[in-house]
């Protein structure tokens, strides 16, 4: 079933399409989620919400976009609303601590699944580091860096030219540099 | 000048450390769990109060919150001020169709005595 046919069941409300849907897409909107939230409970609940709103919303897709470029949409926004819930439950954790409420929580670095032995305490910290991108460069570089996409896929997804991608991974770059040299400088 | 080409490779490697990384994969089934969640609908009350979490909307609420505080004073303050008068000049108007103004007394304190 190409994606026409499969969005064409969905519309009908075929069951089977959607479950062939989610096993098809399923990895790839966990890693993007995962590679955005870095939690892995947090991004199987995303990535559930990402599918439910999929089954809802599909009868209104009209296919102006490619159902991937939909997909990872979707995936990003719903990714980024979690990290948004977080910080402001941060900030009042925060608050609490500051006003003798609360004990201060220690920051955790995340370790990819899929990244090799060897490299996992260097990308934990460039885990770490992403966090503090602003959201552009953050859904750029994720999609490109972790979830392996091409510019021109990721041009698609954030509705922007491939140079202003190209321009939003440089800019990113600079960014993790300009961090990770203040990391390994104070330690 | 040493330990600063030593940063500097520490900061390529990190940079280069998610490079050739594998896709993470979806926890065993996932499927089933998520029909489980899609038969359940979600209380509109979650979604409420996860909406007033928001700074942007917080802060426009309690600005709002606040503007209708001071318009709610403002209006007690304003209605209030009239209708002080207008019950002393009822008064006034009783007072004078009674003939109770001017000090005068109703009873003839010369003959009490």
């Amino acid at each position: 079933m190409n994606d026409q046919e499969l969005i064409l069941s969905l519309q009908k409300g075929d069951p089977l399409a959607f479950k062939q849907l989610v096993e098809t897409w399923q990895n790839r909107v966990f890693n993007t989620v995962l590679g955005i939230v870095q939690d892995v409970q947090e991004a199987e609940d995303v990535a559930q919400e990402v599918f439910i709103q999929v089954y809802q919303s599909v009868a209104g897709f009209r296919g102006e976009a490619k159902l991937s470029t939909w997909l990872y949409r979707i995936s990003v926004t719903k990714a980024l609303d979690a990290e948004r819930k977080k910080k402001s439950k941060k900030r009042i954790a925060n608050l609490k601590t500051w006003i003798g409420l609360g004990e201060k929580e220690e920051a955790i670095h995340f370790h990819h699944p899929g990244i090799e032995l060897d490299n996992k305490e260097r990308a934990a910290i460039l885990f770490s580091a992403m966090q503090k991108l602003p959201e552009n460069q953050r859904i750029a570089f994720t999609l490109i860096k972790i979830e392996g996409l091409r510019y021109e896929a990721v041009a698609d997804i954030m509705n922007i030219t491939v140079k202003a991608v190209e321009a939003l991974m440089h800019r990113a770059k600079e960014n993790l540099r300009k961090k990770l040299q203040y990391y390994y400088t104070s330690q | 000048m040493e330990s600063n080409k030593f940063t500097q490779q520490k900061i390529a490697e990190t940079l280069n450390s998610i490079d050739g990384m594998n896709r993470a994969d979806m926890p065993e089934f996932f499927y089933t769990r998520l029909q489980a969640r899609l038969n359940k609908s979600a209380p509109v009350s979650e979604s409420f109060w996860f909406l007033l979490t928001r700074p942007a909307v917080s802060l426009v609420t309690l600005s709002l919150l606040v503007v209708l505080n001071i318009a709610a004073i403002n209006y007690f303050i304003r209605s209030n001020k009239p209708r002080v008068s207008t019950e002393s000049n009822g008064i006034r108007d009783f007072a004078q169709e009674y003939n109770l103004t001017g000090g005068a007394s109703l009873y003839n304190d010369k003959k009490i005595k």
